[in-house]
């Protein structure tokens, strides 16, 4: 019998398995398809990479005036990136760390064992880190039309010139901008009244304003009714019909969860992941789980610690929590989308004073410098201790991760404010915003 | 192909207050939840204006 079971080996199963070598287990692990899982190999890897390309085309534009824009080769090219990151982050990984790799597909059939190629493999404790895979929404002729989801857009099987994303969020956005930038037409058809609905409200107008200065067609509050063939592809929705070479399904992913969970006693959450408590148990106490399995927010770092923290708990019964609060989360368009803690909203909803600044992007040296001056930055406060901050601007990815730490040791205003921060820089808006509860921010001179 | 939008943008429900119909900026929102909802607005007048819309009745 081993003394740990890893299913999956995305973030999540490979943080598990460095975690269980520190504290001396050899564990075996398990897993399917390409290793890795999402993140590396049709994630955030090489969506970012493509991000970045037309981030790079477009400033050509800017300086040459002509009309300069990647071709789609460049989907190729970055797939040499995903080889290299995947060898180095993952494969190689395996021959320097003491673990037993099985590749199959695991079934649990019983509380304490998994089925895999027909062999059954028992241990002591499990983590499940099986990962989530697209959703694909019921939309009568879509399964007859074709479609793409993520992986495919990530490696189109040809040039097209224009393109329907159906969805508006993180991953709607990212795509949108990216064949945008590859000169394709594209037009995001969203359900909701709004991009990026959960996000703050600031975000969420933000998220439109970029998107329709991009040139990119947004549609909110429209109900997607059947997809049929034309010409190209056309969705037929409560507003009209849009067509196009392709459609692009961002509606979310689903957690992977055919294991045979029954077998071990394991339900499932409201959201379809599996259910585990604060400490990433599941109803069996011997069985773990981590990373987009649970159903909740599906990112690669959040992925990554509770995959270790769940192996911790599991082997030395250590009772370890992770503070969600404390989770930061991107949209890597340009300009970023970037956010931690609590909404305005969600703050109110709490005990004690909220207050909230908003200090838009123009008021920060860096951001004028840069000629980058969409966005805003946000502060969310409950009795003067930092609880939210949301942003949108340049490289504000870079920066959310000092806001994150502000969160979860519990920083004040003040304690903000008193850090000298680089002058100038666009993390020097942190500064600013709070700065904000102080005085106006419009009357200061540099460096204040 | 080029994108054929047999469409009316305009029909979006869009980014626009919800009393006034002024189009909304990162500058000049302002949002109250009602309902268990959150509406977007211009002003706090506007959220009044609304919120005593849903009370009237």
């Amino acid at each position: 019998m081993y003394k740990l079971a890893i299913i999956g080996y995305g973030a999540a199963g490979f943080a598990g398995m460095i975690k269980a070598n520190e504290l001396g287990v050899k564990p075996v692990l398990i897993g399917k398809g390409e290793v890795g899982g999402t993140c590396v190999n049709v994630g955030c890897v090489p969506s970012k990479r493509m991000l970045h390309v037309g981030e790079i085309y477009k400033v050509a534009r800017e300086v040459t005036g002509s009309e300069v824009y990647p071709e789609f080769a460049a989907f190729r090219e970055k797939d040499l990136l995903v080889q290299e990151m995947r060898k180095t982050k993952y494969e190689d990984l395996l021959s320097y760390y003491d673990v037993e790799l099985i590749q199959g597909e695991a079934r649990f059939v019983s509380p304490h064992a998994v089925k895999v190629n027909g062999k059954v493999i028992e241990a002591e404790k499990f983590l499940i880190a099986t990962g989530s895979s697209p959703l694909v929404p019921d939309i009568p002729g879509i399964g007859e039309a074709g479609f793409w989801t993520n992986r495919e857009a990530l490696s189109p099987d040809r040039k097209i010139d224009s393109l329907v994303v159906i969805g508006g969020r993180a991953l709607a956005l990212e795509f949108a901008q990216m064949y945008r930038r590859m000169n394709v037409d594209v037009a995001i058809l969203q359900r909701s009244s709004k991009l990026i609905p959960d996000w703050e409200p600031e975000a969420s107008i933000e998220a439109r304003r970029i998107m329709e200065k991009e040139g990119i067609t947004v549609v909110t509050g429209v109900r997607v009714k059947e997809v049929r063939r034309g010409a190209g592809k056309v969705v037929v929705t409560d507003k009209g019909e849009v067509e196009a070479d392709e459609i692009l399904l961002a509606t979310g992913r689903k957690p992977n969860v055919e294991l045979g969970l029954d077998n071990a006693g394991i339900s499932l959450n409201e959201r379809g992941g599996i259910r585990v408590n604060q400490e990433l148990r599941t109803d069996n106490p011997n069985v773990y789980a981590a990373g987009d399995v649970l159903g909740g927010k599906m990112l690669e770092a959040l992925a990554g610690r509770q995959g270790s923290v769940a192996v911790e708990n599991a082997l030395t019964g250590s009772h370890k929590t992770i503070d969600e609060n404390a989770v930061p989360q991107v949209i890597f368009t340009q300009p970023n989308f970037a956010r931690v803690g609590l909404t305005e909203v969600e703050a109110r909803a709490k005990e004690g004073k909220m207050e909230s600044r908003v200090l838009p992007m123009s008021s920060v040296a860096k951001a004028e410098i840069l000629d980058a001056r969409d966005g805003f930055v946000k502060m969310v406060t409950l009795n003067g201790k930092v609880v939210g901050v949301h942003a949108v601007g340049e490289n504000v990815a870079e920066m959310i991760g000092e806001a994150s730490l502000a969160i979860r040791l519990g920083a004040s205003v003040d304690d903000l404010v008193e850090t000298v921060h680089v002058f100038p820089t666009i993390a020097e808006s942190l500064r600013l915003v709070a700065l904000a509860f102080r005085s106006d921010v419009s009357r200061l001179s540099c460096c204040v | 192909m080029k994108l054929n939008l047999r469409i009316n943008p305009e029909a979006s429900t869009g980014d626009k207050c919800e009393t006034c119909g002024k189009p909304l900026t990162s500058e000049n929102l302002y949002t109250r939840r009602i309902g268990g909802q959150v509406h977007y607005f211009c002003c706090s007048h506007c959220a009044d204006a609304f919120e005593k819309n849903q009370h009237c009745c």
